[in-house]
Formats: structure tokens, sequence, C-alpha cells
């Protein structure tokens, strides 16, 4: 192709070297030391066959190294799915590429391998400086892109950095504008949330659940087509209904109006946790939220105040409160993975008369109207169907009915709240707005039925799931956040009994009961398709659901994270154990004792091969780059004084023509053409080229020094 | 005139650096990490900034005016063409020339830049096409400038016209001289030999011209060397026809071509010569016109669709 050099100039190999120097410093602290010392070994030859013409390696020499290296890498390397081991790679690569001759593709392999190391050095750290630094190996590596692909004389040089930094500075709107724009439809390959301290850098969406919710905390999270975990059953334990499908995280006892808590001192008792031998119903995949004390909520299908959980694995803790709450911690970060069996049919547990007192609590500044409500709910008639139940859940039904006749409205984007306080905002809703989304449903469900004097609690967590293309992974997302309440439902009416049990109740069943048999995509629906849906069974809905845009852009997502999830699970239990490794490692060990002189034996003759190689080729080499290193110096000189080589001219044509300009000089220059193109066209031995060659330096050092170089100067301006 | 089009793709080492970016965005947002993002979003932002420089990097270009020298087929061909940048603020730089559809095009002059409302001249070289009246329709103009990225073309069109002369090849003897017609003043001329004959005038000196006759007094002055003429040399006096019909052991080709070989050697030894082709005759003459005659009749023989086309 036209634009592409064939052989790069110095200043190319310049700032090959520079960049590839500038990515891999901060590498240092991450790269295993063998192969930074090979690097700065392998950068220091380049530099000085850049500063003082230092002939480079031989081939060879070259490509045992890099088969050496290489092999020793594959050895030494214990675990090939960490970012170490890419950095390593390119790191092995990035340096021994500075070796090789210099063509367009050994370029090109420089550029992208400074643009990974900026990358991986981005990864490990986030300081300032890795800003500075990002921006100054940008405007390097640009000025390099630009050298290869331009050929004016005025825009190379190395002034060429001031167009890459303009151009760089151009980048900025449109930088800023895609790092707006990009996140909102990005961001489902993952399933690790922002680490605390970033989220919202670079426009980022907050996720992960808080200790606590208010008005709009959920409705926001809910905005997120992010992964939160994935689950898997087993194959004897069908799943529950979506509409069942309630991943329990955290439980807030204590109650403000809208805002609501978790409560350290209901949860003080840490239990134990029964470990899970063999069975299971089903399987879970996790990566942490941030949270308080580095703990993130664990999530358990239903209530069950003894799931039957497996350790996740070694690196991860758990814990268990009371109050059915569990947590764990991994170290780094990482995903866990664990399997539990829960009873969806919850035992009956005991609650003392303290701890009842603590879920029955309200808030000291209540608003007597909301008390009054509660009192005016607990009079109305219920329907005789329902004279079975407890006095609990039929003071709950009572709340679910008011809440259904009185215009209540489910909408992800209720109306802002005046109120500062979360008891404020209670009252706005409950007699004034009347449009609320899960959180306000379930903070005033919770807070009348302690105004009734009945115990009852919200848990926050996931309800729905979406089933992936396999048939057998279901997703669970961002959107699929939702909370809920509990309510304690006494054994007896007995003064003294503290046996009972804990029921979900979901109020938004009341105000939008699509939203629990579809799932969490129902918040992305538009309102002229949900007023479609009206009526139909769940599972047309699902059906019409899956057939509108929405269900499209749900199913394609599915279909890309699945990919994902295998190839995470590929690699963790290749991590674990990766069979071809492992089997070359044995025969590593068997071989050792016999094949490791052998080898040694045979290391230390390709290097002395080598070397003997790059001596001979150096030698070779140096002479012809000799000649011309000289004659390009005496042209130098030359036209210092006003008169340049022309493009077409050889060395005799050349010479005779200076000769007749400076004719103080003319016998010298002629003969240092007729020498030069001796040496260089001619076929001499290798001794006999070595002599002329010194014989031309000699020449061309006396035009250096000669006192008629005044003359050469004084004629040229004469 | 409308608009001329623009195409535009990314090259190879553009594509690479675009997969680049993504692979860059993928990674960013799997380890949710805002300043590999970052990076990604610049290197992507560069892409866009170069692919719009790069597209006005080849508007406002026209081609100015260009020619083609005569050649020989199979050997090489030298196209200049001039272009011309309209814009009166930009700089355009690195634009490459092509012609469509010519082997093995490279240039023997480059230029890097054209300075607003400037001109630059490139000269194409490639290789020949087979004998005949050629005519060069299109020319495309690309550029990768600014970071080669991507590659942006359009095609201009012209007009260019030029014969291709049969490949000089043959190793046979000049047909022997035979002397001319106008009989009754030639021995007058004998008698009076060399030194009488007029001077009528200089050219410059050839191959094969006689020292004897080279200008010395003008070339010690100075001036390149010269070669007196004299009205009525005594070559004029004898013709040489070359004869498609003394040829009828070789091919047909090949004859074109050994004729083409003597018009050559004609031309260079300034020997009047005349040239008969099947339904062709070429009067005897010498010097550069005739013998270009001689071979735009070589180059377009029996080639039905550009025997109507000669000039």
């Amino acid at each position: 192709m036209i634009s592409k050099p064939n052989v790069l100039d110095r200043e190319t190999q310049v700032l090959m070297t520079t960049v590839t120097f500038l990515g891999l410093v901060p590498l240092t602290t991450i790269l295993p030391s063998w192969i930074m010392i090979l690097s700065f070994f392998c950068l220091a030859l380049k530099s000085s066959h850049l500063r003082f013409s230092w002939s480079l390696p031989h081939p060879w020499l070259t490509f045992s190294l890099s088969l050496l290296s290489a092999g020793y890498f594959f050895f030494s390397e214990k675990d090939f799915f960490r970012i170490e081991t890419l950095a390593t790679l390119l790191a092995l690569a990035g340096s021994l590429n500075l070796l090789r001759p210099n063509r367009y593709h050994h370029a090109v392999l420089a550029i992208f391998s400074a643009v990974f190391f900026l990358m991986l050095h981005l990864l490990e750290s986030r300081t300032k400086l890795s800003i500075v630094l990002m921006f100054a190996d940008l405007v390097l590596i640009l000025s390099l892109i630009s050298h290869l692909h331009i050929r004016d004389p005025k825009l190379r040089g190395l002034g060429n950095v001031l167009p890459s930094l303009k151009l760089l500075l151009t980048a900025i709107p449109m930088w800023l504008f895609m790092a707006v724009l990009f996140p909102r439809v990005t961001a489902f390959f993952t399933i690790a949330p922002s680490p605390p301290g970033f989220e919202g850098f670079g426009g980022y969406a907050e996720s992960g659940f808080s200790d606590e919710i208010r008005p709009g905390s959920i409705a926001e999270l809910t905005l997120s087509d992010e992964i939160a975990f994935r689950a898997w059953f087993a194959k004897d334990h069908p799943p529950p209904s979506l509409a069942n499908m309630y991943w329990r995280g955290s439980v807030l006892s204590i109650g403000n109006g809208l805002v609501w808590t978790r409560s350290p001192k209901l949860e003080r008792n840490q239990i134990a946790i029964e470990h899970l031998a063999k069975e299971w119903s089903y399987r879970v995949q996790l990566a942490p939220a941030p949270s308080q004390m580095g703990f993130s909520p664990l999530f358990l299908l239903e209530h069950s105040h003894s799931p039957l959980l497996s350790p996740p694995s070694a690196a991860a803790t758990v814990r268990a409160f009371q109050g059915a709450t569990f947590q764990f911690s991994s170290e780094k970060g990482q995903d866990v993975r664990y399997s539990a069996s829960v009873f969806p049919d919850s035992e009956i547990e005991t609650l003392d008369e303290k701890t009842k007192t603590g879920y029955s609590r309200l808030p000291a500044n209540l608003d007597q109207r909301v008390k009054k409500l509660a009192e005016q709910i607990a009079k109305t008639p219920l329907p005789p169907a329902f004279s079975n139940l407890s006095p609990a859940e039929q003071t709950a039904q009572r709340i679910l009915n008011w809440l259904s006749d009185n215009g209540f409205r489910y909408s992800l984007s209720s109306p802002p709240l005046e109120a500062r306080d979360g008891v404020g905002q209670l009252s706005e809703f409950l007699f004034t707005t009347k449009i609320g989304f899960c959180e306000h449903y379930s903070a005033a469900f919770a807070t009348l039925m302690r105004a009734s004097g009945i115990p009852a609690r919200i848990v926050i967590g996931y309800q729905g799931a979406a089933l992936a293309d396999d048939g057998e992974t279901w997703v669970v997302r961002q959107i699929d956040s939702h909370a809920w309440t509990e309510i304690w439902i006494q054994e007896s009416s007995g003064k003294n009994n503290t046996a009972g049990r804990w029921a979900r109740i979901d109020p938004t069943d009341v105000v939008a009961p699509l939203r629990l048999q579809v799932g969490g995509v129902f918040n992305r629906l538009s309102p002229w398709l949900i007023a479609a849906l009206q009526g139909l069974s769940s599972d047309e809905a699902r059906k019409q659901i899956s057939n509108s845009w929405v269900g499209k852009w749900n199913g394609w997502l599915m279909t890309a994270n699945l990919a994902h999830t295998k190839w995470e699970d590929f690699a963790a239990r290749e991590q674990a154990e990766f069979a071809i490794l492992k089997q070359v490692r044995l025969w590593h060990k068997e071989f050792t004792s016999t094949a490791m002189p052998l080898a040694a034996l045979l290391a230390g003759a390709l290097a002395i091969i080598s070397i003997a190689l790059t001596v001979r080729w150096k030698n070779s080499h140096r002479l012809e780059q000799m000649d011309l290193a000289i004659w390009r110096t005496f042209c130098a000189q030359i036209e210092k004084q006003g008169f340049a080589r022309k493009p077409n001219e050889g060395p005799l044509d050349f010479s005779r023509r200076a000769a007749r300009h400076f004719p103080q000089n003319s016998s010298l220059i002629c003969q240092i053409g007729e020498l030069f193109a001796e040496i260089h066209y001619a076929n001499l031995s290798a001794s006999e080229r070595a002599l002329r060659t010194r014989q031309l330096d000699q020449l061309v050092r006396q035009i250096q020094r000669s006192p008629s170089r005044e003359r050469i100067s004084t004629s040229t301006n004469s | 005139m409308g608009k001329p089009t623009i195409f535009i793709l990314p090259t190879a080492f553009g594509t690479l650096f675009l997969t680049c970016a993504i692979a860059m965005i993928l990674v960013g947002s799997a380890y949710q990490n805002s300043l590999v993002n970052l990076l990604a979003f610049f290197l992507l932002a560069i892409v866009f900034l170069a692919m719009g420089q790069t597209h006005d990097n080849i508007k406002q270009i026209v081609v100015d005016s260009s020619s083609i020298a005569d050649g020989y087929a199979g050997g090489e061909q030298t196209a200049v063409i001039t272009l011309s940048n309209l814009s009166a603020k930009a700089t355009r730089y690195q634009i490459d020339t092509r012609l469509k559809r010519r082997l093995l095009q490279r240039f023997s002059e480059t230029s890097t830049r054209i300075s607003p409302k400037g001109q630059c001249r490139q000269s194409l070289t490639y290789t020949c096409p087979s004998r005949g009246l050629h005519r060069e329709t299109r020319v495309r103009l690309s550029t990768r400038y600014p970071l080669g990225l991507f590659e942006a073309w359009s095609w201009k069109n012209i007009e260019l016209p030029y014969f291709v002369y049969p490949a000089p090849i043959g190793d046979r003897p000049l047909p022997e001289a035979i002397p001319a017609l106008v009989d009754s003043m030639s021995n007058t001329f004998e008698e009076k030999g060399l030194d009488q004959e007029d001077f009528h005038g200089h050219r410059i000196f050839q191959l094969g011209d006689s020292e004897r006759r080279i200008d010395w007094r003008a070339f010690a002055r100075g001036r390149p060397r010269l070669v007196k003429e004299f009205k009525g040399s005594h070559q004029a006096l004898t013709n040489r026809d070359l004869n498609w019909n003394s040829l009828s052991d070789l091919a047909p080709e090949a004859r074109l071509s050994q004729l083409t070989r003597w018009v050559e050697l004609a031309l260079a030894q300034n020997l009047r010569f005349s040239l008969t082709l099947p339904g062709v005759r070429v009067a005897p003459g010498s010097g550069h016109l005739h013998a270009t005659k001689c071979l735009e009749c070589l180059a377009v023989f029996e080639l039905p669709d550009h025997g109507s086309k000669l000039p």
C-alpha cells in the first residue's frame, strides 16, 4: 500500500520505544520480576541501538529468547485466567517486538500493546497520576500513529506531538457525549456493581442495595439492566412460579414513615448456619454489592429461619442473623457461588416480647391521621370468606382492601413528595398523592400494620427472574428489585404464647398484580401495553410482552448474558483444575530429574550458537552500515554548506558536482565519492572492505578538520 | 456539476483499532472500571474524528490537467496529473492518485501537501497496456490522512488519449538504402561534396550523429552539443523502405515489433525512411514528427476499434 512505509525511520522507532517504556513502567507492580528484567533489557538494547547505533541481537537470538521465555511463562504460570497473565504475555510480546526488524506491522504491534498496557494499568490503579499518565501516553501513541502514516516532513518530526495533542483535545467533547450516553445501554455484561466511591463516575447509575429504603430508592435501581445474580434450580426441585419467586435480601425493621432502615439491635444475634450436605434445591452465583462493613446481603428464596446453605467458597465468609438475613463477604470482591435449600412453608419460630415490641415500634412523631386511619380500617367489615383467617391476617386484608378501594396507583415515576422527613412523606403519600412504587406501598402497609398492633417488617430483595435461552439459568437483574412486607402471625391467641411465624404479604399485588406475574420487566412497559395486558392471564401477558420490543431487547440481553455465563463457568472450573496444565505439570515433575540437565545443555548450546551468530552478523552488519553512515555524514557536511545532493544523484555524480562547487577541496571530495562507490558497489572481500572503510572514514574526518572548511563556506557565500 | 461522491472505509489498521476500542469498552464494563471506559471512549472519539478528517481531506480536490506521453507496449508509462485544491482555507495532505484498471502503479513524483488554492503535480508510472490508441477516463484520488484509520476516495473523470506503440523488438538489420527518386539533381550534389552543402541550421546532438558535424565552436561557448544540418544532406537522397512484406516469415505482431524497432533505429541515426503496411503507406521522410506518424500507424494497425479514431 502507498501509505505504509516498508522500513521504519529512526523517529518512529524512538516513539515506539518511548511508548513501550511508558506503558511498561506502571506495570512493574503487577508483572513478575523476570518479565520486568527481560523487558527493560530489551528496552535498553533498543535504546542503545538508537542512540549509539549498536546493532540489535541476531534474529536467532531474539527468537530463542522468545521461545525460552514463552516456555518459562507456560510452566511458571499457575492461573491462566487472570489479568496479570494477559499483562505478562503482552509485556513479553511488546518488549521482544522492539528487537525485531522494523517493519510496519511491528509498529502496529507496538501501538496496540501500548494501548493495552495502558488499559491494564488503569484496571489496577485509579489515582490522579493514572489519568495524567493516560493522557501523556495517548498523546505519544497518537504521535506514533500519525508518524507511521504521514509523509509530509513538516508534520513529522518530534514536534508532531502538538497535532496529536490538538486531536486529543478536539476529541474531548465527543468523548464526554459518549461517556454520558453510553452507560445507559451498557453494563449488561457484568454482575459486579461499581466499586464504592466510584458510583456515578462517568455517568454510571448507582447499583446495589443499601441498608435503607426511601421514596425512589428502589425505583432508581430498577432503571438498570445490570445483572444481580444467576440461579439454577435442581432438576428434582422445580422453581416456584414467577409470581412467587421472592429473593430475600435484607430486612428493614426500623420504620420512620416512608423511610425504613435495618435495625442492628434486632439483628444482633448471630445464628449458626446449617450446612447443606449434598442436596440443594437451587444454586446461585452472586457478586458482592457494596455494603457496610464489607458484607453484602445473600439472597435466598422465601423466608426461612434455617435454610440449609453450602459454604460458598473458601474465600467467602457467610453469617446469618436473627431475623433470617444472611450476609457474606468475599476476598477481593470475587463472586460467590452457593447452594441452598429452603422450606417455603416457613416454620414455626418464637419471638420474645422484647423483640416483638421492636417489630411493632412506631415513629414517635407519627401523624395522628395515620393512627386514626388504622383504627378506621380496623372497623371496616370483611367478607365472610376471610373469617377463618387469623386476626393478623384479617387486619392485613382490611388494609389491602382499603388500598385497592381508595384510588392508589402504581408508578415508577411517582410525583416528588414535598415533606423532608419520612413521616411527613408517608402522610403525603397516603392522603394526597396516592401514587407510588413498591417501596411506598410496603412502607405504608408495614406502618399501618404496626399502628394496628401487629409486628411487621419490610424485606428488600428481588422479585421475579428471567429464564435464559438455555432453559435452566434464571437471571435476576436490578430491574427485578422489589420491597415487600412480612407480618408476624401468632400461633394461638394465648397471652404468653411466643410461637408464631412470619408471613409474606406483598401490598404491591393490590395495585399492580401484573408486576408480580411478569417480573421486573413490567417496569419497562409502555402505559398502552400495560393497558392492553389488563385482564389477560399471566401466561398470555408474558407472551405479549416477549413479542413487544421491550421483550425482544430483554431476550437479546439474556442470550448475550448466557454466553458470558458459560464462559465464566468454564473459567471458574478451569481455574480450579486446568486439566491440560495439570497433566503437563505432572510430566514436568516426572521428567525434571532426567530432563533438566538435558534442557540446560540444550539451552546453553542454543545460547552459544546464537551469540556466535550474533557476533558474526554484527561484524558484517556493522561494516555494511559503517560505509553508509560515513557517507551520510559526509553528505550532511556538504549539505550544511548549502549544497544538497539530489535524490537521483549517485555518489560519483554528486562528488564531481561538489568538487566543482568547492574547488579548494575538489580532490578530496572526488576521492571520497570514488572510494565510497567502490566500497558500496564493488564486490570486495571483507578485509579489503574494512580497510577501504577506514580510509573513507579518515578522508571524511580530514574534510571535517581541514582549515579549508572555512573556505568552503566563504566560497558559497560569495 | 454535482458534488462528486466520496467513499470511505476503514483500513485494516483502522478495523483493528476500532476492535481494540470495542474490546476495551467490554473490559471496562465487565470490570466496572470507569477509567478504562474513559480510555475506550477516547479511542472511539478519535476514530470518529479521524473519519471526519479523512473525509474532509479529499473534498474540493479536482483534477486540473493531465497528460500522458506515448509509450511502448510492455514498457513503462508515465501519467502526469495536476491536482488543484479549490478550498481557500484548508491545506490538503497526502492525496494519492491512481488510474482506473492500470497495473503496478507507483509514484515517481509524490506530493505531500496542497496548500489552499494551490496545485500539485503527481507523476504516476505504470506498466503500459497493449498497443493501440488508449484512453484514460477515470482517476481515483484517495487519502488516508491523518491517522491511516480510514481511506477516503473519489473518482474523477478525465479524457486522456495516448498511443502505445508495439514493443520495439527484433534484431534484423535495417533494410538497404535505395536511392531516392529525385535523380536529376543527385549528381550535382555528389560533386559538390559535403563541404559545399548549404548550412541550414542546428539541431540537438543525437546518438549516431557523426562527430565531425558537431558544432564544436558553439559547444566551447557553453551551449549544448549541436549538430549542423545542411540542406539536402547526403542521407536525404536515399530512402529505406520499412516494408511489412519483407518480413513475411514472422508473425503479425512480431512484424510490427520489428518495424517499430527499425523506426527507432532510423530515427536515432537520422535516416530517411518510409513505411509500408498493407493498406497504409507513409511517404519517405525523417525526423521526429515523421517517426511519430509511423509509430502511430504501427500502434493502431489492424485494430478496427481505433482505426477510425485516429487524430
